[in-house]
């Protein structure tokens, strides 16, 4: 298995990570890379950089649409999205409203604009509601999603889970109960342990808190169903064998760990991990050499060079001491996972050539961990 | 780094940059002056286990070296310990969030997690808890989800204008709003897309929070021969490997010097950490930076 197969075979490819690991730029060279396959590829970010947004086309803020990447010499067609919480949330919410007035009603209350963006969840809810739609709408023969930033790459696979549980008719009617049986009669028909837990929950909270939830849980009750079968239909899409995970990872121990413990999760949970690339894994200057390489003492051996060769051993031993547990890791690895590293580039990647230099990385066979560069 | 007096610091920035040696660095450097340190990590799982090879560190801080504890919050443990201070009624609060349908609700709604650690973080010096540490060194997230977090007593208050939660919220606002006890150290690397974040992040936390920031610029590469004999070393090498070794020297000097400037343009304190080549142990290296925030370090245009 090499980049262009998992191109050509896969509909959807999730890259997930810890955030500053470059997920974005290496999804945006794996979008490059498809295009250059011929193929109609869509690039969902999250969170560009300024300067990578620019380059897209992405950079004029609150632009929802898709945009067609110009400047690339392929034969395919490279679309670029940045994904609008807010405007994807209240998307949602209008057309499964049963009228525009309640759609209005929700959209305008003030607990909805704050919780609308800051649930926990929601962006990754968000994120993949967008992904399913692109997924269907036929447009594209592959849609590569670029995750929001999390601090364990499962956080974001864990996340919807976290929503669709909010939306639970138990915690609904739990919340309701109070309101919907307003009179003093029915309130005494409330299940004592209930009713203390209430009092106890006002304590702590206050009323007017208690109050605007319960409004709250009252007006998504409509959308619950529906949410019902959207999450069970994203999890039908991320468990589906068209689409694949790429963990884009960091360069250290703790990482491997991470990696470890992401690719075993992915597959208690039923999904596919078809890459792992480990991201400025190597320097560009010692590509080749950090394994082998030797010094020619060369020149006039000054004191000066005799420090400058010092310090290349130093720095190629920094590297060698983290290339050998990525071995030893890469042996575990299953056969069918692209297990490679990229070099760290030493400029920021955010212009269409450098992702293009990135992408024709990809293509190469030194960068693949079974074959090393020893 | 002076922090004295202080009883509050959020070590954030970038993902990546090393956030947490360093924020583990800055609790051995204070309790190296004396005072009692409780180091945070935050969340379900631990870094510091596995980066100390420990184990057992958890909600109740464990003494890693002397006098600095490590401890792991999670917003379920912070919850907990401050609605009981309040309920006094163990039942009650398992009545509550020991329910399912809580739980649920708990996990997912917003400002209630990062309320509770930022209700934990800030107990002692509102006075709810007595005090038990001089100071919380915490290895906060990255910038994104620091400023949700920081953001949440704010958020919060928007929502609620009184009643005892928003009174709470209040509280804490007014703690990390308070430069005399709350510090902010935004970690990040000689790097463009690192700096220009941390740029933002600065003019974020002075205009929410009035907040007092020290820059600490990780992994700095120091060559041992200075920028005129590396001028005059790249004429006469031979050897191709170190001809292109010694190109991305001096390549790496002159962007991380700017990067280094723009850092400086921004005004504030800046610490310069260089890369740690040798294979320590990670308390050894831990030691070793901290050696580099006692005494501040700033790189050079030679």
């Amino acid at each position: 298995m090499d980049f262009n197969e998992l191109l050509k075979t896969k509909k959807v490819l999730i890259c997930c990570g810890a955030g500053g690991v470059g997920k974005t730029t290496l999804a945006a060279a794996l979008g490059v890379k498809a295009a250059e396959l011929g193929l109609r590829v869509l690039v969902l970010t999250i969170d560009p950089a300024r300067r990578l947004a620019t380059s897209l086309g992405l950079s004029d803020l609150g632009t929802e649409e898709v945009k067609l990447v110009e400047g690339l010499p392929s034969s395919g067609k490279f679309y670029a999205s940045m994904l609008d919480m807010k405007r994807t949330f209240d998307e949602f919410i209008t057309s499964m409203a049963p009228s525009a007035e309640v759609a209005n009603r929700v959209l305008n209350n003030n607990i909805y604009k704050q919780i609308s963006t800051a649930l926990n969840g929601s962006q990754e809810y968000t994120a993949l509601e967008k992904l399913l739609q692109a997924s269907n709408s036929g447009s594209y023969d592959l849609v590569i999603l670029d995750t929001p930033p999390t601090k364990h790459a499962m956080d974001f696979l864990n996340a919807p889970i976290k929503i669709h549980t909010l939306f639970q008719d138990s915690i609904i009617k739990w919340f309701l109960m109070p309101f919907t049986t307003l009179d003093r009669m029915s309130l005494g028909l409330m299940n004592r342990g209930t009713k203390a837990a209430f009092k106890a929950f006002e304590k702590v909270g206050g009323s007017e808190f208690l109050g605007s939830l319960t409004e709250f849980f009252s007006s998504i009750r409509v959308w619950q169903k529906h949410l019902r079968d959207r999450t069970a239909e994203v999890h039908r899409l991320l468990t589906s064998s068209a689409t694949g995970f790429v963990l884009v990872t960091g360069f250290n121990a703790v990482h491997i760990d991470e990696a470890r413990f992401f690719e075993k999760s992915l597959r208690r949970g039923g999904y596919y991990l078809s890459a792992i690339i480990i991201n400025r894994a190597f320097p560009l200057w010692g590509h080749h050499e950090i394994v082998q390489g030797t010094v020619v003492q060369d020149g006039s051996l000054s004191n000066e060079y005799k420090k400058l060769v010092g310090f290349y051993e130093a720095l190629k031993n920094f590297y060698k001491n983290q290339e050998a547990a990525f071995r030893s890791y890469a042996q575990e690895m299953r056969q069918n996972i692209i297990f490679c590293r990229l070099p760290d580039f030493d400029q920021d990647v955010h212009d269409l050539s450098s992702l293009k230099k990135v992408a024709d990385r990809l293509e190469e066979k030194s960068i693949l961990m079974e074959n090393g560069y020893a | 780094m002076n922090i004295s007096g202080k009883k509050l610091v959020f070590v954030t920035g970038k993902g990546g940059v090393g956030k947490s040696v360093c924020a583990a660095a800055l609790a051995w450097s204070e309790a190296r002056k004396g005072r009692k340190v409780c180091l945070v990590e935050l969340g379900d799982q631990s870094f510091y286990e596995s980066f100390f090879e420990t184990r057992g560190i958890n909600y109740e801080p464990s003494e890693i070296v002397s006098d600095v504890h490590v401890a792991l919050f999670n917003a379920e443990n912070c919850l907990k310990e401050y609605v009981l201070h309040f309920l006094k009624v163990p039942k009650l609060y398992d009545l509550i969030f020991q329910n399912k349908v809580m739980k649920a609700f708990m996990n997912a709604a917003p400002a209630v997690s990062e309320l509770s650690i930022l209700g934990k973080l800030t107990s002692e010096t509102r006075g709810i808890f007595k005090e038990e540490y001089d100071l919380y060194v915490v290895d906060c997230y990255s910038t994104g989800h620091a400023l949700a977090l920081l953001r949440a007593p704010k958020g919060m208050n928007a929502l609620f204008n009184s009643g005892p939660l928003a009174d709470q919220a209040h509280d804490i606002n007014a703690v990390i709003s308070n430069p005399e006890l709350t510090h902010y150290v935004v970690v990040t690397l000689p790097e463009e897309m690192p700096v220009t974040e941390t740029e933002e992040l600065y003019r974020q936390l002075k205009s929410e929070f009035s907040a007092q920031v020290t820059l600490v610029c990780n992994k700095l590469l120091l060559p041992p021969i200075s920028k005129s004999e590396q001028a005059d070393l790249l004429n006469k090498i031979k050897d191709k490997n170190m001809h292109e070794f010694l190109e991305f020297v001096q390549y790496k000097m002159a962007t991380q010097f700017k990067q280094w400037e723009r850092l400086a343009r921004m005004g504030v304190e800046i610490f310069g950490i260089p890369l740690v080549l040798d294979t320590l142990r990670a308390q050894q290296c831990v030691e070793k930076i901290s050696s580099y925030l006692d005494k501040q370090w700033t790189l050079t245009n030679s």
